[in-house]
């Protein structure tokens, strides 16, 4: 029942947001009740946790704006999904509620991670004109039967002519 | 956290590595100095470069189709790999006007375990190694060999076996040599179109430049100086049978109209079956006039 009433000030006190009567009093209980000072470190670790995941959104949110930045200068593409927005509006909700917001980030930051990676290998594999790369798909795709595929799969058949001596 | 975030990672790149599929490990090399990996990289691959790998080892293959004189074989026994005997056959170019192949074949020589191509640098361009089952040779079709015989290009044991031709202008031959293959293509020279131009992509060479009008772009396993040369000899080669069209287009006998009907004599064609009497024209007719005019055909 007296711990009942101290897990309310628990809280309030992770925050810096407890009394100074209230502070005394919690620090005198604490002396006392392992279950309230468990409690204690539970609540600051769980604070540090929304931390971390805050100050790694701001990481994601620079780093992943550079990458998509960088590939859309390099590539002139668009990118569907604005991560860098995203982070920043999961740092907005981390605030009102830490462990919606853990889960958010994991996801975009997976989401963000295989997309960064879809555009960088896209980009090495025909970082020059596109073009050319059209010409290898199209040299390595034909051979005797006068059908060649191009690099979106379809067939085309083209007209065959004889060369004489 | 960090490190939660970085073992749920860690956790979720063998999924993306199992979806990677075959046994089949690739190495083809590109434009910056390195390799693309297929298979031996967990990461998710371009289908255009799983294609374009999967192409390059899927293609005719039979010892006695290579022009044996532009290269020196060496052929290996006693190799095992995987509990199977391999025989390596390695064709060095004489000269270094072509690439090198290595091809592991099974004892049989009926599939393929590793197969390999260098440059004139001995850099390796491109490699395809089977981990389980050998990939089977895909033997040269009879027309192949009729192409490759018939060749009507044909230079440095290059034939061509497929000549394609768009209507713009365009056109595309396709040249080998038993081993190494390359396409020139031509086309209308585009409004930004630097050349000459040099490249490497999936292991194959690239190389464009302008001629008279055309740009010329060859890609396949053949050094860039080879491809310089190729361009030149196939546009003297079409520029001759263009000359020679048009002269004999110049002195060709005036043709027969498309239509013309085939008639023997004037009379002949004066002989108009009765179903096909000319009709008789038509006057004008005065819709009031119309129920007189029906009754008269009654």
């Amino acid at each position: 029942m007296r711990c009942t009433k101290f897990i309310g000030i628990i809280s309030a006190y992770v925050d810096s947001e407890a009394s100074t009567f209230e502070q005394l009093a919690l620090q005198e209980h604490l002396k006392s009740c392992p279950h309230c000072k468990a409690e204690l470190e539970a609540q600051y670790m769980l604070r540090e946790m929304v931390k971390d995941c805050h100050t790694y959104s701001e990481n994601i949110n620079i780093n992943i704006s550079t990458t998509v930045m960088s590939a859309i200068r390099q590539k002139k593409q668009t990118c569907d999904v604005d991560f860098a927005a995203m982070a920043g509006e999961v740092a907005a909700v981390a605030k009102s509620n830490s462990w919606v917001a853990v889960a958010l980030m994991f996801a975009i930051t997976m989401a963000a991670v295989f997309s960064a990676h879809r555009l960088n290998s896209h980009v090495a594999v025909a970082e020059a004109e596109p073009i050319y790369s059209e010409y290898v798909y199209e040299h390595l795709s034909t051979e005797l039967s006068g059908i060649y595929y191009n690099s979106s799969g379809s067939a085309s058949q083209m007209k065959q002519v004889s060369y004489t001596k | 956290m960090r490190e939660f975030f970085a073992a749920l990672m860690l956790l979720a790149l063998p999924v993306s590595a199992s979806a990677a599929g075959d046994d089949i490990y690739f190495q083809l090399a590109n434009d910056k100095g390195s390799y693309n990996f297929i298979n031996t990289s967990p990461l998710p691959i371009p289908p255009m470069l799983r294609n374009a790998a999967m192409l390059t080892l899927d293609k005719p293959y039979a010892h006695n189709l290579v022009q044996m004189q532009y290269y020196q074989l060496t052929i290996t026994h006693g190799i095992v790999w995987n509990g199977e005997k391999i025989v390596q056959y390695d064709y060095t170019p004489i000269n270094n006007d072509r690439f090198r192949h290595v091809i592991w074949l099974n004892k049989e020589r009926t599939a393929i375990f590793k197969a390999e191509i260098y440059d004139t640098d001995n850099r390796l361009m491109y490699s395809a190694l089977c981990l389980n089952k050998p990939f089977p040779v895909n033997d040269p079709v009879d027309a192949y060999m009729e192409r490759l015989d018939t060749s009507k290009f044909s230079f440095f044991g290059f034939s061509n076996i497929n000549e394609q031709y768009f209507e713009n202008g365009g056109l595309k031959i396709l040249f080998t040599d038993g081993l190494n293959r390359f396409s020139v293509f031509r086309s209308m020279i585009g409004p930004k179109s630097p050349q000459p131009h040099e490249e490497i992509i999936y292991g194959n060479l690239v190389y464009s430049k302008d001629v008279d009008g055309y740009t010329y772009t060859v890609v396949g396993t053949i050094p860039f100086e080879a491809m310089d040369n190729f361009i030149d000899r196939v546009d003297a080669v079409i520029k001759e049978k263009a000359a020679v069209e048009a002269s004999e287009k110049a002195n060709a006998p005036p043709v027969k109209p498309k239509d013309s009907p085939k008639a023997d004599s004037p009379e002949e064609l004066l002989d108009v079956p009765e179903e096909l009497e000319p009709a008789k024209p038509v006057q004008d007719i005065d819709l009031q006039d119309l129920p007189s005019l029906m009754e008269d055909a009654q």
